[in-house]
């Protein structure tokens, strides 16, 4: 079972490898819709999480998805069980 | 890029980075657009001011087309709370909130439309820059029989299908107003026409929920505009 600051870490690598960034500039609240480029990168980054997770982000829930700890908190719940 | 298919749309506007050059940031934006715009990366800023010019651009057509011609300052865009644009027009002649407008970026180009509310209750625009998509993102966006078609097309024609429907989808997103969506929900037709593709968007209980058409510049982007 990962904790919740592994799940973090693992999305906060995700999100910056897959969007071209640095680590730093990926932030707990960050706007994920903001920090890629465009809608397409946006979606890849989709597909990235969900084969590195094994999992699908079901699309009623994405919108409820708008930063790193939202994605977290998600993960968290859905893959591993985990509430916070 | 070659701008002359602008005109495929009457209030279609398409700009580059370069006529940025032969403007100021405080000439397009009002005070409250600036605001805005300054919350931004810089990445982010260049694409809020190559679209905000685009839409400025085509509310000043629409109103020229009606007598009445606009400075940029008379007309203010902003995102609403689900993060599209909307448009305030400072003239008192002009009735308010009468436009409907989409707004779309890409690399060093942005495009807009407008629309009267009268007219349609939703317009949607895309610019995509044809690429090709991974697999796993094909199978993700596309319909049963959008894969199904996308899979008989040659090798050498799929990055161009994938990114039609891509950018169908796009633009039917933002014309719906939707905060929900599931682009695998809905299937989208398209047709060759002379110079670029109609396409048409049916929903799952198969009625037709919007209309557009999609172009491919030399530069091999893809423009799109989607009317509900």
């Amino acid at each position: 079972m990962k904790t919740y600051d592994e799940i973090f870490l693992e999305v906060q690598n995700l999100i910056a490898y897959n969007l071209n960034l640095p680590l730093s500039a990926v932030e707990p609240h960050s706007n994920i819709g903001d920090l890629a480029t465009d809608s397409i990168k946006l979606f890849e980054l989709l597909t990235a999480f969900e084969s590195f997770y094994e999992m699908e982000f079901a699309y009623q829930d994405i919108a409820d998805v708008d930063t790193p700890q939202d994605a977290t908190h998600y993960i968290a719940r859905v893959k591993y069980n985990q509430s916070k | 890029m070659d701008t002359n298919f602008c005109n495929i749309s009457e209030y279609l506007t398409i700009v580059n980075s370069s006529q940025l050059n032969t403007t100021t940031l405080e000439l397009i934006l009002t005070p409250l657009e600036e605001h805005e715009y300054r919350k931004l990366s810089l990445q982010k800023q260049k694409h809020r001011l190559l679209g905000r010019l685009a839409a400025k651009q085509s509310v000043q057509e629409y109103y020229a087309r009606r007598a009445t011609n606009l400075e940029y300052q008379q007309i203010e865009i902003l995102n609403n709370n689900n993060g599209a644009p909307t448009c305030v027009v400072s003239d008192p002649n002009i009735p308010q909130d009468e436009l409907l407008i989409s707004i779309s970026h890409t690399n060093n180009y942005a495009i807009a439309a407008v629309a009267n509310k009268n007219t349609s209750s939703g317009i949607g625009v895309d610019i995509e820059k044809i690429k090709n998509l991974e697999g796993k993102m094909i199978q993700r966006f596309l319909s049963t029989t959008e894969l199904e078609i996308y899979h008989q097309t040659p090798n050498n024609k799929q990055s161009e299908l994938g990114i039609l429907y891509w950018s169908a989808k796009e633009a039917y997103f933002k014309a719906s107003k939707l905060t929900r969506f599931n682009p695998k929900e809905i299937d989208t037709t398209i047709e060759k026409i002379d110079n670029g593709y109609k396409l048409e968007i049916i929903s799952p209980d198969r009625s037709l929920i919007a209309t557009g058409y999609s172009y491919v510049t030399p530069e091999k982007f893809i423009i799109t505009t989607l009317k509900i």
